[in-house]
């Protein structure tokens, strides 16, 4: 009680403003997407070997290196959560786990519906497929752990555990491609990359992608904290309702 | 053992129950039990996967030129062989789903196979996928080989194809303009 | 000779299709949840305005 009486007077003011950076990033990401879309079906050209199906590639790879980019979140949150012991880390963690999790998962119904008429086959159980695979148990635990465990406190400490060492797929999940021979195609940017792996055009419009799903990745995670931010207000007040 | 816990629990475990009611969370043995079952599950699909994708750290797939090395070696084993399709080789039957065709070596991200090559006879019955004759797909045939018949029975037939995009002007600026649609870019 | 690449026109739509009904359900059943959630917070607060106060202050809506 006396820390919600106790709040700085500015606290309201800033979580407006909060909500108000959540609305603009919303519109930035819709026109951003609106424009991605026509780049993809208007701007790209068609490959030459795979045709009109290789323009999954343009949410395909960024989807996935978004993917990694919230497991590194929770990774670094969940250490933060272990060393400060505080509410905000674990909500960060939490909330990147799971929007981390709705990535990797659109990662892996992409890359089936891809496989399916390049590959001639939906799966493989190949050593990138596999990995993400693995990483996709991995965080799902997380979020399990926090259901299931004794308390909830225990859940936070296990899952922040299970986020840092989980971390550990990512890096073999990206370098799969080049440690083992296999049928998915190896990196076609970034510094793995072959030269001349992607056309100019093609990897200009990748990165026009990345950038637009970084913003909805942005947005979605901002809109996970404040949802487990409201949650957690409601269910302390409902336990002081309970003690009083 | 842990029954004692009950009839006579330490400080702490009686702390940890109360806390426990504190939480609403009642029948905590039935939460770590699913864990328990969880965790277990995960490792077993994980421990299975991992074998799965990584059979004794053997390569995914042999080449032409190894398989041909020693084909009796291989005499009714399930394998993978990859190599390129030589083109001239394909042969299918009127009105059947049966092809014959020959698989030699490829060089990785080179189109066709490598002049010269030695080349494995296959016969597959089923639809062909959309890039089997593709210059610059790598064919992956999943089958057996029957020594007697010298031919390599497939079962499946998958393509890899190289980690390069590019767009048909890119590939071959002589190609018809427009052939591959008008989406081509003004770039 | 030129191999002209395959159309497939279905598996591409089948993939954006999937990756923006997931995105919007997700988003969407955020909103959902954290209104409900502020709603309810809201009540609470306005029923225990009385003794605390200055907590219904920071409700903002």
């Amino acid at each position: 009680m006396a820390a919600i009486a106790g709040r700085p007077a500015g606290k309201a003011s800033w979580q407006r403003g909060l909500r108000d950076a959540r609305l603009w990033l919303l519109l930035i990401t819709a026109v951003l997407m609106l424009v991605d879309g026509y780049l993809i079906f208007m701007v790209a050209p068609t490959d030459a070997v795979l045709g009109h199906v290789q323009r999954i590639f343009y949410v395909h790879v960024p989807i996935s290196i978004l993917s990694f980019l919230g497991f590194l979140i929770c990774a670094v949150a969940g250490i933060g959560y272990l060393i400060r012991r505080t509410e905000r880390w674990d909500r960060v963690a939490h909330a990147s786990a799971e929007v981390g999790v709705v990535f990797v998962t659109l990662a892996l119904v992409t890359g089936i519906i891809w496989a399916r008429p390049v590959w001639n086959a939906w799966w493989q159980w190949e050593p990138r497929l596999t990995t993400t695979l693995i990483l996709w148990f991995i965080y799902v635990a997380y979020l399990m752990i926090r259901q299931y465990a004794p308390t909830p406190q225990q859940g936070r400490t296990w899952s922040a555990v299970v986020g840092i060492i989980g971390f550990v797929d990512v890096p073999i999940v990206y370098y799969s491609v080049q440690w083992w021979q296999s049928i998915h195609p190896k990196q076609v940017i970034g510094p793995e990359a072959a030269e001349g792996a992607l056309e100019p055009i093609m990897a200009q419009i990748l990165v026009f992608s990345l950038v637009a799903t970084l913003a909805l990745f942005t947005y979605l995670l901002l809109e996970r904290v404040a949802l487990r931010g409201i949650e957690d207000r409601l269910s302390q007040l409902r336990r002081e309702g309970n003690t009083d | 053992m842990q029954s004692e816990n009950y009839t006579n629990p330490p400080a702490e475990v009686s702390a940890y129950l109360e806390s426990e009611a504190t939480e609403e969370r009642s029948g905590w043995r039935s939460h770590r039990m699913r864990l328990i079952i969880l965790v277990g599950v995960i490792a077993l699909a994980v421990a299975y996967m991992v074998y799965a994708a990584f059979p004794g750290n053997t390569q995914y797939f042999v080449s032409v030129s190894e398989f041909l090395d020693d084909p009796r070696l291989h005499d009714g084993q399930t394998l993978r062989v990859a190599g390129a399709l030589d083109p001239e080789s394909f042969r299918r039957e009127d009105g059947s789903a049966s092809s014959r065709f020959a698989l030699g070596d490829k060089e990785p991200d080179v189109p066709g196979l490598i002049p010269g090559t030695r080349v494995m006879e296959a016969s597959y019955v089923g639809v062909l996928p959309d890039l089997f004759f593709n210059p610059h797909s790598e064919i992956i045939l999943e089958g057996s080989y029957d020594a007697q018949s010298g031919v390599f029975a497939t079962d499946n037939i998958l393509v890899k194809c190289p980690s390069k995009y590019q767009s048909l002007q890119a590939e071959n600026p002589d190609a018809v303009p427009g052939a591959a649609g008008a989406t081509q870019g003004g770039y | 000779m030129t191999e002209l690449p395959p159309t497939n026109l279905p598996y591409l739509f089948a993939a954006f299709a999937v990756v923006w009904v997931v995105f919007f359900i997700y988003a969407a059943y955020m909103s959902w949840r954290r209104q409900s959630a502020q709603r309810e917070l809201d009540e609470m607060r306005e029923s225990n305005g009385q003794e605390s106060g200055s907590g219904g202050n920071d409700g903002g809506g």
